[in-house]
């Protein structure tokens, strides 16, 4: 134990050290390791076992479906938001959001770029339009048109 | 290389029965231990390599790991200076402590290391001579 001391203490190179093997085998091993072998190479294991292969699968698998659950779930509520956003303005009178609107800073431009031209049943607007007008306002306006027919 | 007795025990398992199923493989311009041996480094370094990424760690926590086993392992006895030299090699990077265990420990020549590591007979001496510095630097610290 003072030799080792001493060994630390010195300026020592490895030439100086006694080589030792610090590695104990256990007892029988290498008269038993030839049997261990020839029963493994006579009884083969499965290439890979069933758990492994599972584990490697969910190993990989399980990002992937973490990915797609969170797809499904941000994309199904993104749609319910959409849904909940609609059903919450069908709730609000037209007096009211025709007066928001009108209260507020958009512009029609600013609306006219949110609605898909394409969607809308231009028509079926239209004949709302004069239905809500009233038959002395018809008249008038057709008079107005008489008039402007007349100038031209 | 491995420290831990049961690893070792799994590769030289492997080793052997590698060894048989490819023994038909085996040609006769390289002697037998020769190749055997190059399964055994192969089949080592895997092993390592498996066990850093396997843990996610970086290669400081691998030979933090095996330094603590030299410590605490039941087949692992010696005096203080050998278990500081057993430590100073895990500084080393693997294909380092496997051409300082061959050439120190095994007492093998250049020639054949060199055979079995496919490297050359230079670049083994080199590498073998800063290992040797590394672990006597370690070795002489505190």
């Amino acid at each position: 134990m003072k030799d080792d001391k001493d060994h630390i203490k010195k300026n020592i190179n490895l030439e100086s050290l006694p080589k030792k093997q610090v590695y104990v085998v256990p007892e029988n091993y290498f008269n038993e390791l030839p049997t261990i072998i020839q029963t493994r190479v006579v009884q083969p294991e499965p290439s890979s076992s069933p758990i492994l292969s599972w584990s490697n699968a969910l190993r990989f698998a399980l990002p992937v479906l973490t990915l797609i659950m969170m797809l499904v779930y941000f994309g199904t509520r993104i749609n319910n938001d959409d849904l909940n956003v609609e059903a919450m303005l069908d709730d609000v009178p037209t007096e009211e959001l025709v007066a928001f609107l009108t209260e507020s800073d958009i512009t029609t431009e600013d609306l006219l770029s949110l609605i898909d031209i394409n969607e809308l049943d231009l028509d079926g607007m239209l004949q709302e339009d004069i239905r809500l007008i009233n038959e002395d306002d018809w008249d008038e306006i057709m008079e107005e048109y008489s008039d402007l027919e007349n100038e031209i | 290389m491995v420290i831990d007795h049961d690893d070792a025990d799994d590769l030289v398992q492997e080793v052997f029965i590698k060894v048989w199923n490819n023994i038909d493989k085996f040609r006769e311009d390289a002697q037998l231990y020769t190749w055997i041996y190059r399964i055994a480094t192969n089949e080592c370094l895997s092993f390592l390599a498996k066990k850093k990424r396997r843990f996610f760690l970086p290669i400081g926590d691998v030979e933090g790991e095996l330094s603590s086993k030299i410590d605490h392992s039941a087949y692992i006895s010696g005096d203080e200076i050998q278990l500081k030299l057993q430590k100073a090699l895990l500084k080393l990077p693997n294909k380092q402590r496997l051409v300082f265990n061959m050439k120190y420990f095994d007492e093998m020549k250049y020639k054949d290391i060199s055979e079995i590591t496919d490297t050359s007979v230079g670049a083994l001496k080199a590498s073998y001579h800063l290992a040797v510095k590394k672990i006597e630097e370690f070795i002489n610290q505190d």
